[in-house]
């Protein structure tokens, strides 16, 4: 408001200082890419991870890939351990993730008005320029992007080589995921509880920096989560309840508790080759997290084990959540609800799969040590003793998977039993989007932080030294 | 800085077909001044653009200064070195004169040639006397270009009727070509001719990128030397139209749909649906086209023939009649309460007239003429044409408007007109679904392109087509859902990414439909009639008695001998244990129901205070959603019930006159709503995303 301008005034040109560049910060994990630029509160592009494969190419993003279409398939491009696999995929989908919200894409004419017609091409030589000129589409930003702690060197390197040479970031960084979760919180030293879809792990963190030792991880995520409702859904009594996902319901008839449920099926236009399971089970899945939403909750009675007497008390029907799947089929769930979560503590409360499944094989019931309070015995007896101390202090949780009602105060209760002699102070964000958003949060404060900038691997550094700079660099 | 004047506030809101401008905040908000085809045509040199088409003559004499592309030189400091043509062609000035008390820059229009063409129409423009005005235009244009070429002794000539070439920068919301939008800018800009001290508030596609938005912040400083800048979310504007800090926005578009969740005026980035493709109007009209294509049909008569009255989507659960459409629910009550009936009707429709109306001539029901039947014809003209423009949004009710006081005169005074007799039938096949006419007609205006000539562009002929017009929003081939399966599936999946779950009903009880997409009949009701049978919870014992009850509410008392304890459920609660259907109570009492809270008791808790005679908690985690509801449009925009307006489709612009209001004038930047110059020449283009909106 310095400047008064009348409405004669011609203002004057631009003279801004356009040489601050933000950086572009992306956070790739199991279920969502969470891509934004550095310096701001939340991610703007979030894009499931989930991709679909059709015999025409692939789909990206969210709604696109709910659209059943004809023998679609629903893929993933990172594996059950939170590491990628595909990286044809990976690189395309975390380039859309960026790409469609943030940077913008740039048409490549090439590809789309000049394929058929030859003779339409103005300039050659340009038209081939501009056509790679798409690949380089992170030129102007530096890239900051996050990584389990587990990654392998490999992996590594391969993401150093996708920023910097196919998308010629002009440079680049990756931080661990649980540092991030620590920065987040605004805690330099922590214990970060990462609740993923794929691993639940513990990074002890000092000064900044990861002790890697101390990182444990364990197959209870969100995903064990959604298949321990499954296996509980299967088990259900009287009947099995199936779910039919929304997009196979017409419309349905309100039914009584219990009842079966009355709904009319989706018919597809003949010859439609209906999609392939995986689009079933992806949609299926989506249930399940709301059925999550809904009816997970821990058990944060101290006096009261949940098995055995908990598990009576919370039968009581004040307890009940109801839940509706989507054909209709309504049952109230009690007792389920803190089953499920107690699962994640105590591998006695698992839910069997139901025979022929292959459920148990892919999760099976948690070992004593992969469980949340085995997991952060064993992190703690691999780090220093001094530290311990300052690490229980400041026990931060994270990730969606954390997001169950009462979770962080259950973890607060367990630790402090494990640990009676010691402060134990949980750091969790009330908000939802924090949480959800904690490993991109962090990285959006360290990207922005003015002292990081020695920190990133420059193009020139990388062309010199080659990917094997990242291993040095990245600590 | 001075406070900014409601009458030097520019409105800007670029859509795919129509850029909505308007200069100014009247007393009480009204529709759009200006509707701008959102298009340019390529000029002579490249990256140059034209609002007309130009076209050489065909005898070419070598013309160094043709009017159309010798206006002042193109502005030199556009951003991103693409010299936009930012100057117009001086015939354009004269033709958009639409308001004549407004400066447009006189020197700009020494060629006159084309005025008597295009400010007819043009100054004809305020929207509310749309239907009156469309008539009249009928009058107009048929015997002008003519006239203008004659005058025009240059090589090249605009030519004010075809579309051909056009460039249209944006698609699906996405800003494909940017000299070219920039060039439509600078000619909405020139048509204004707004003062120096204006504040600009420009309405943003959601699937804008940040960059796309960089670029245009810069190019409205720069080149516009504006003292203020806003930069509007589209889903938020609509909040702002309906007054609704918390609201669900579907916005259907030309080529896209935009479905998002607003939290207390923040837009919800997770699961938002951000363009989501073949969910617009265009997809209804392609898929009209694909099942009629046996009948020969184009784009063009599919496109109006989905603006005709006799075009509808069907709620779910209502049978077409010859229920072939996949669209329509097999709901067996509604099937078997009409079913006999339409077999019956259909039998006939198929076996007896479908076939005989493909290869229909043209000779058949042709009028040339200037009867004010259909005003479509002007769309297709390059000129700015204000009074089409509003027209074509408006068509699917001016002509059933219009059908309908054709009918009454026709019944008045011919009588026994056979016209008259099939807008009865047609009329009663837009109320009763069950006792359709399969026969309807729909006037259609082909152009006659032969010759390049304007003669004969008024003929007009009627087509028949069967229930096909039941099926634009079916499922085009290798998609297994048509375009209101998936609007439905957005919204669900938008709602469900709402990280705060407690909001989550509220949303659903604040539904937002708008864009010019959602004209078609029967869009929104199909829209909430496959929401509610598809995503309502079913009130049921189970959700009632564990769930959202209010802890004051009553609790219903039945009869007794209903009251049935069930064992492991609390003794004495109400329980129906009908098997099926639900207990009338119970969904007297769900309708009732009231925002959840957030605290849950967990047993046993030392501290938590378990009075055993309150059975109902609240819980702000129960699914959703119980009720949907779409937001009341605010009565208070006398000039948004003006009838020619019909509805509240472009309430988007209604809300960003209101934002603007609210922005510019009430807060002047206290919460940091724009960008001051001042500020961009600190922080640069980027400026733009520190600002709160």
């Amino acid at each position: 408001m310095a400047t008064a301008l009348t409405s004669r005034d011609e203002p004057k040109t631009a003279e801004y200082a356009g040489d601050e560049v933000s950086a572009l910060v992306l956070d790739p994990g199991f279920s969502s890419v969470r891509a934004g630029f550095a310096g701001e509160d939340t991610p703007k592009s979030i894009v499931p991870s989930f991709y679909a494969s059709t015999s025409s190419g692939r789909y990206f993003g969210d709604h696109v890939i709910d659209v059943p279409r004809e023998d679609v398939e629903i893929k993933n491009p990172i594996n059950r351990d939170g590491i990628v696999e595909d990286w044809d995929a990976a690189e395309a989908l975390w380039k859309h993730s960026f790409a469609h919200k943030l940077t913008g894409v740039r048409p490549n004419k090439a590809l789309t008005e000049w394929l058929n017609d030859p003779k339409s091409v103005p300039d050659l030589q340009k038209a081939m320029a501009d056509a790679e000129d798409t690949e380089r589409c992170l030129e102007e930003h530096p890239l900051f992007m996050t990584e389990p702690a587990w990654n392998t060197a490999k992996n590594r390197e391969k993401c150093a080589e996708i920023a910097l040479e196919s998308w010629a970031a002009p440079a680049f960084y990756l931080g661990r995921t649980g540092v991030m979760g620590a920065f987040a919180a605004g805690r330099p030293t922590a214990l970060v509880l990462d609740f993923g879809a794929t691993q639940v792990s513990v990074t002890p963190v000092h000064d900044g920096m990861i002790l890697k030792k101390g990182v444990m991880r364990s197959n209870i995520g969100g995903n064990y989560m959604s298949s321990q409702v499954r296996n509980l859904l299967a088990a259900n009594e009287p009947d099995r309840i199936t779910i039919t996902p929304h997009y196979l319901v017409q419309s349905k008839q309100p039914v009584d508790a219990g009842q079966p449920a009355n709904f009319v099926p989706r018919k597809f236009p003949e010859a439609f080759t209906a999609p392939q399971p995986s689009f079933r089970r992806y949609q299926e899945e989506k249930v399940i997290l709301e059925f999550k939403e809904t009816v997970l909750q821990a058990w944060t009675n101290p006096n009261t084990p949940f098995r055995g007497q908990g598990e009576v008390m919370a039968r009581e029907q004040q307890y009940a959540h109801p839940f509706e799947f989507p054909d209709g089929y309504n049952q109230p769930f009690s007792t389920e609800g803190f089953r499920l979560v107690e699962s994640m503590f105590d591998g006695q409360c698992y839910y069997p799969p139901p025979p022929g499944s292959e459920e148990g094989a892919l999760y099976p019931a948690p070992e004593p040590q992969g469980t949340i309070p085995g997991l952060v015995k064993a992190s703690l007896s691999q780090v220093d003793v001094d530290i311990r101390p300052f690490l229980l202090g400041n026990v931060v949780i994270t990730g969606s998977g954390s997001l169950i009602r009462g979770l962080p105060e259950r973890i607060q209760l367990e630790l402090s039993k494990m640990y009676p002699s010691t402060r134990v102070r949980i750091q969790a964000s009330g908000m939802a989007v924090e949480r959800k958003f904690g490993s991109w949060i962090g990285g959006s404060i360290v990207a922005s932080l003015g002292t990081f900038h020695q920190m990133w691997i420059s193009k020139k550094e990388y062309e010199e030294h080659g990917a094997s700079i990242v291993e040095k660099r990245c600590k | 800085m001075p406070p900014f004047k409601d009458e030097h506030v520019l409105i800007i809101a670029p859509g795919s077909q129509i850029t909505a401008a308007q200069l100014g905040l009247p007393e009480s908000f009204t529709p759009p001044r200006y509707r701008f085809p959102t298009r340019m045509f390529p000029g002579t040199k490249p990256d140059e653009w034209e609002p007309v088409k130009i076209r050489p003559k065909p005898t070419p004499l070598p013309g160094p200064a043709e009017p159309t592309s010798s206006g002042e030189p193109g502005d030199t400091d556009q951003p991103n070195g693409q010299a936009t043509n930012g100057d117009l062609p001086s015939s354009e000035q004269a033709n958009g004169h639409p308001v004549p008390s407004e400066d447009v820059e006189m020197k700009e229009a020494p060629a006159g040639e084309e005025t008597t063409a295009a400010t007819n129409p043009a100054s004809e423009a305020p929207p509310k006397d749309t239907p009156q005005q469309e008539a009249s235009q009928q009058d107009v244009p048929p015997d002008a270009p003519p006239d203008a070429d004659d005058e025009t002794t240059e090589t090249f000539e605009d030519d004010l009727w075809s579309t051909e070439g056009a460039v249209y920068p944006i698609r699906e919301g996405r800003i494909e070509n940017w000299s070219c939008f920039f060039a439509l800018l600078s000619h909405i800009y020139n048509m204004m001719s707004p003062p120096f001290h204006m504040p600009v508030l420009f309405v943003a596609q959601p699937c804008w990128t940040s960059r796309d938005h960089e670029r245009i912040t810069q190019f409205v400083f720069e080149t516009w030397k504006v003292p203020a800048f806003c930069l509007m979310d589209a889903a938020l504007t609509a909040c702002y139209a309906y007054g609704v800090p918390t609201a669900l926005v579907v916005d259907v578009g030309h080529g896209k749909c935009d479905v998002t969740a607003v939290t207390d005026f923040q837009v919800n980035d997770i699961g938002r649906g951000i363009a989501i493709p073949d969910c617009g109007g265009h997809a209804m009209t392609k898929r009209l086209q694909q099942v009629l294509e046996s009948d020969a049909f184009t784009e063009d008569m599919a496109e109006q023939l989905k603006r005709s009255p006799i075009c509808e989507i069907l709620p779910t659960g209502v049978e077409v009649p010859q229920g072939i459409s996949n669209d329509a629910a097999p709901n067996p009550a509604a099937a078997a309460s009409t079913g006999a009936l339409d077999s019956g009707i259909n039998a006939k429709d198929v076996d007896g007239l479908r076939p005989g109306q493909a290869p229909r001539g043209p000779g058949i029901g042709t009028m040339v003429g200037e009867e004010g039947l259909n005003g479509n014809e002007e769309e297709n003209d390059g000129v700015l044409d204000v009074a089409a423009i509003v027209a074509r949004d408006n068509a699917a009710e001016l002509l059933a408007r219009r059908e309908k006081e054709k009918a009454e005169k026709a019944a008045a005074k011919k009588g026994a007109a056979a016209d008259g007799l099939k807008i009865v039938r047609l009329r009663n096949s837009e109320r009763e679904r069950a006792s359709f006419t399969y026969v309807d007609f729909l006037p259609i205006e082909e152009p006659a392109t032969t010759d390049g000539e304007q003669k004969g562009r008024k003929r007009k002929r009627e087509i028949e087509v069967g229930v096909e017009r039941f099926m634009a929003g079916t499922p085009l081939p290798g998609v297994g859902e048509g375009v209101i399966d998936t609007i439905a599936e957005a919204i669900h999946h938008a709602v469900l990414s709402v990280p705060d779950i407690a909001l989550r009903s509220t949303l659903w009880e604040n539904l937002i439909i708008l864009g010019n997409g959602s004209r078609i009949r029967g869009f929104t009701p199909s829209l909430l009639s496959v929401l509610h049978t598809r995503y309502v919870l079913s009130p049921s014992t189970a959700t009632i008695f564990t769930s959202e009850l209010p802890s004051n509410f009553t609790t219903p008392v039945a009869t007794p001998g209903t009251n049935t304890p069930i064992p492991g459920q609390g003794g004495h609660t109400l329980h129906h244990p009908g098997p099926h259907g639900v207990n009338p109570l119970l969904v007297a009492a769900t309708k009732n129901m009231m925002q959840p809270n957030q605290h849950l008791p967990v047993p046993g808790q030392p501290g938590s205070v378990l009075d055993p005679g309150i059975h109902h908690i609240h819980r702000g985690f129960s699914q959703t959603p119980n009720s949907i509801k779409m937001v009341k449009a605010p009565d208070y925009f006398p000039e948004w019930k003006d009838p020619s307006v019909h509805g509240m489709e472009e309430a988007g612009f209604l809300g960003a006159q209101v934002a603007a209001k609210v922005v510019f004038i009430v807060d002047q930047g206290n919460s940091k709503g724009f960008l001051t110059r001042s500020e961009y020449n600190e922080l640069g283009p980027t400026g733009i995303h520190d600002c709160a909106i």
